[in-house]
């Protein structure tokens, strides 16, 4: 299974720090995350299925939060990454 | 500014995920200037939300205009837009033809880009506000794409075409090409002119998504409005194209100036303030509730 750099990095940091705001996962990003795109991606991983969010406040601002399979998908991401590197070392 | 952006990003005919991302990138704008806790960090977070804004409604129009969707199913019409050109080419090269002894079908031919220059405004706003409910509303992208291709059209195949036209044209007069003739349109003039054209063309779409959006025009009495719409755009083809792009010139013709440009900027203006008004007023479907007399 796939991800997208930016993928991989907001379901990472959705994993370890739990739901979040957009605006938080481009503050725990350093920069990696823009705040412009944050969304359009966040919006096509919803559709994906990795992501789900709901309202989070009166201000109309939605808490993200991975999925199971969006978890999973981030599981498989990182053992294809270790095999590669493993392979790339033998 | 963050008000008026809003305002006028939330006129802008948006698919549904796209608007979600501006929406949300507004909110967190919102949140941000709330939370700042001194003047200096309120400006900063003005900069950054004026920058996530363009970034957001940039990526959004790029990915929309590559979504071929709002073109599916629209073969037919593009198919009627073509015949009424290529008639419309043929009626108006007849006559020219026969007078100076050309071949009919070249200069026909030569005539197809002005005449779809001219078309493409109102073709492009019937063809897009008459929607059946299966089909996908035409977005900001779809506006962009056009607006390229009207840039295309009015920036360098109208020209072209236009320039060979009146050499075969000069040399069935018997006269001496580049001679007598008045100079085309300035950079700057031409410039204004072509880009005028394109944003009338965007604009055009953006009014056709809105209404598709709104009032979609379902049935065939729309129809009934085509010779009103050309009536209504003879004086703005006269200013525009009538001058600028073509017409056998001779040497005691004035100069055509920046006139044609700033008719298209404003008819552009005009059309894309209308439909950004039009796109933000909330329709409020009654419901039982409504009626209900309790």
């Amino acid at each position: 299974m796939l991800l997208a750099k930016s993928e991989h990095l907001i379901l990472t940091v959705l994993t370890s720090r739990g739901p979040c705001y957009g605006l938080e996962l481009v503050q725990a990003s350093r920069g990696r995350l823009k705040r412009g795109s944050v969304y359009v991606t966040l919006g096509r991983m919803e559709e994906k299925g990795y992501v789900t969010s709901s309202a989070g406040g009166d201000d109309g601002r939605r808490r993200y939060r991975p999925t199971a399979l969006g978890e999973r998908a981030l599981m498989a991401a990182l053992a294809f990454a270790g095999k590669i590197r493993l392979e790339a070392k033998a | 500014m963050r008000r008026v952006i809003a305002w006028c990003v939330a006129g802008l005919p948006f698919g549904a995920r796209s608007r979600r991302a501006i929406d949300e990138t507004l909110n967190d704008w919102t949140h941000e200037v709330r939370e700042a806790p001194t003047r200096g960090r309120r400006t900063l977070t003005g900069v950054q939300g004026m920058l996530s804004i363009a970034r957001v409604v940039s990526i959004s129009i790029v990915r929309e205009a590559v979504d071929p969707g709002w073109c599916r199913e629209l073969a037919p019409r593009w198919g009627l837009v073509a015949a009424v050109v290529m008639l419309l080419a043929l009626a108006t090269a007849a006559p020219m033809a026969d007078a100076r002894g050309v071949g009919t079908l070249t200069v026909a031919v030569l005539n197809v880009p002005l005449l779809l220059l001219a078309v493409m405004p109102p073709a492009i706003f019937l063809m897009f506000a008459w929607r059946p409910v299966s089909r996908a509303v035409p977005t900001a992208g779809t506006a962009c794409v056009l607006a390229v291709v009207g840039l295309a059209l009015a920036g360098w195949l109208v020209p072209f075409s236009s320039d060979l036209l009146n050499d075969i044209l000069r040399r069935s007069l018997g006269a001496t090409i580049g001679s007598d003739y008045p100079p085309p349109l300035s950079r700057s003039e031409a410039l204004l002119a072509v880009t005028g054209w394109a944003c009338l063309v965007a604009a055009t779409a953006t009014c056709a998504a809105m209404v598709a959006r709104r009032a979609p025009l379902r049935t065939h009495w729309w129809l009934a409005a085509v010779p009103a719409i050309y009536l209504a755009l003879i004086p703005l083809f006269t200013y525009t194209i009538g001058e600028s792009f073509l017409v056998f010139r001779s040497g005691g013709d004035p100069a055509v100036g920046f006139r044609p440009g700033i008719a298209s900027w404003t008819t552009a203006a005009v059309l894309m303030t209308i439909a950004v008004t039009f796109g933000r007023m909330d329709v409020s479907i009654p419901t039982s509730k409504d009626f209900s007399h309790d």
